[in-house]
């Protein structure tokens, strides 16, 4: 009896995922009375099977958090050994000297955006006065987006969305203790990483004479930032990084854990370079991902 | 909408919510609502691009939208028969020549919409004159039946969805911005299952045009018989890619050696009476 009440009662809440199930059906089924010539077979299988990949992928990236609780720098020193990169080993425990604790963020293209939303959003969390002028800048940025010609109400949606989420965080409508457990809601976070993307594009295409030298393969900035920089999961480069940043107004600092792979040489590198005082976000870059890391005190 | 219950602090839910609304009037160019138990699935009814083979069809299909939307696009499947896309076969909208994951966010439901219509013109492929002849024709006699095909699932017929078409520059900017979203986006078949679906076998939302296809077929007989050919595979709703089978002309084959032969007998004749006399 309890099961067949636990039954129904899971059908009446969950009418939509059944008219899911049901329209899938319908879909699948004249696909199995049609014979197809061989050749799309083929084709057909290779592209499931890629499909599926991707799906795996996806799903394994989902086991992680989107943003992990802080922990211990130590945790990254762990991962490497003499055996498996006495290289990476040596700089993390360079690493551990200076910082304490870090937040690892989820692989999913997204990393820098989201690694850099959790540093602005701590510091606007401590910071009453630092909250206040970081939304200013945020709702300057609507208009601007528009006098770009970007498409009008889906980026007036983001926009909106982004600066009433920054404002109930400063009239402490948000209680500050779930604001960063909140950044894990994947449709929420993700929305508030569309506005990043947007306004980084924007700063690139409002000075688009300074940045297009810097495309290589011989795009229009305006393409770039389409493809590279608006499109979801796609992964932060150089430009990225500057464009955001400089959308911002906030400086960040990335430490990078391969040498050769900051632009300057160096350990780190700071965004706009040349800080006179050291950035208070600071990202760890290790090839292909960025984490976010803590100062010690 | 009203017997369910969605998350409305859930943005996505919101933005589909919102879009619904910004979409609730129909224009002269598209119209798109949800259907009323699923949020996540909308119908829509679409002119074919003015200027093209597809002027004057009104074509209808349903978006499908994955629960990431808008992070992620929206697939459509087109359910009038039209010549140019295939039946009950999802079709997703990316950048030109990248995944679909390079669909943008701040594109929506409308540029969705306007991209479709820019995309069903597309210029001629390299492909035999004639093929090409015959898909033409294909196609605009379906954009002219298509007002009279009906969705059961909305119940409503075609010609009656869309404002009538007027001189108004609105629909004509709205056109060129088609055309030109067409040239920036690609729609892809996606990569899986459903090949060609005979008109016969596909899901009974089609069923209700093949009454109307039948009511329409005889004067297109007759317009066809005219020229003899061609008319078999013309006849064909489903045209979308006639394989070279279906409309290589083997008759010729036939008739011409028949007629060298007919014309050397004849001259034959003809010399011998000649010489004789």
């Amino acid at each position: 009896m309890g099961v067949v009440d636990g039954q129904s009662s899971q059908n009446v809440s969950e009418p939509g995922a059944q008219a899911d199930a049901s329209a899938d059906k319908k879909e699948e089924s004249p696909a199995a009375v049609v014979p197809d010539s061989s050749t799309d077979d083929f084709k057909d299988d290779e592209n499931q099977l890629q499909d599926q990949q991707l799906d795996q992928i996806e799903q394994e990236q989902k086991q992680l958090p989107l943003v992990s609780d802080k922990i211990p720098f130590d945790v990254i020193v762990m991962e490497y050994d003499s055996t498996n990169g006495p290289e990476f080993r040596k700089k993390a425990e360079e690493l551990a000297v200076v910082y304490s604790d870090v937040r690892q963020i989820r692989g999913d293209g997204n990393c820098f955006y989201r690694a850099v939303l959790v540093g602005v959003t701590e510091l606007i969390l401590k910071d009453h006065e630092e909250a206040r002028r970081f939304l200013t800048v945020c709702e300057g940025w609507v208009d601007r987006l528009l006098k770009l010609g970007f498409p009008d109400w889906t980026t007036t949606d983001f926009c909106d969305y982004f600066v009433s989420w920054v404002k109930s965080i400063i009239n402490k409508e948000l209680k500050p203790d779930q604001v960063i457990p909140g950044l894990n809601e994947d449709h929420h976070c993700n929305y508030l990483i569309i506005f990043l993307r947007l306004i980084s594009s924007g700063y690139l295409k409002e000075h688009t004479e300074e940045y297009e030298p810097f495309i290589d393969n011989g795009q229009s900035l305006s393409d770039y930032c389409c493809s590279e920089i608006e499109a979801m999961w796609k992964d932060v480069d150089h430009l990225g990084i500057t464009g955001l940043v400089s959308a911002l107004e906030r400086p960040i600092r990335v430490e990078y854990m391969d040498r050769s792979a900051a632009p300057n040489g160096g350990w780190h590198y700071d965004f706009p370079p040349e800080q006179a005082e050291a950035p208070k976000i600071v990202l760890l870059y290790r090839p292909g991902h960025y984490d976010l890391i803590y100062r010690k005190d | 909408m009203s017997g369910q219950q969605y998350n409305t602090k859930c943005a996505g839910v919101k933005r589909l919510m919102k879009e619904a609304m910004e979409l609730r009037e129909p224009t002269e160019m598209y119209y798109a609502q949800p259907l009323e138990d699923n949020l996540f699935e909308w119908h829509f009814t679409i002119r074919g691009t003015l200027g093209t083979d597809f002027d004057g069809g009104i074509y209808h299909g349903r978006i499908i939208f994955p629960p990431e939307y808008p992070m992620k696009p929206p697939n459509m499947i087109i359910l009038t028969p039209n010549g140019r896309f295939e039946l009950n076969r999802k079709i997703c909208l990316s950048i030109s020549g990248y995944h679909p994951e390079t669909w943008l966010p701040s594109w929506s439901i409308r540029t969705a919409l306007l991209a479709l219509i820019g995309f069903f013109y597309r210029p001629q492929e390299p492909e035999p004159w004639e093929v090409w002849n015959i898909r033409r024709q294909n196609a605009k006699r379906l954009a002219k039946i298509s007002a009279k095909w009906r969705c059961s699932v909305c119940d409503c017929t075609m010609k009656d969805v869309l404002l009538p078409l007027t001189d108004e520059n609105k629909t004509k900017d709205e056109n060129e911005e088609a055309t030109r979203l067409a040239a920036q986006l690609k729609f892809s078949d996606e990569a899986t299952k459903k090949k060609e679906i005979e008109e016969a076998t596909a899901s009974e939302e089609t069923t209700a045009i093949e009454d109307v296809a039948v009511e329409e077929s005889p004067p297109v007989v007759a317009e066809a018989a005219a020229t003899p050919p061609v008319a078999e595979p013309n006849l064909s709703p489903r045209l979308t890619r006639p394989r070279p089978s279906d409309t290589c002309d083997y008759s010729m084959f036939l008739i011409v050696p028949v007629c060298v032969v007919a014309l050397a007998i004849f001259m034959l004749l003809l010399s011998r009476r000649v010489l004789s006399s």
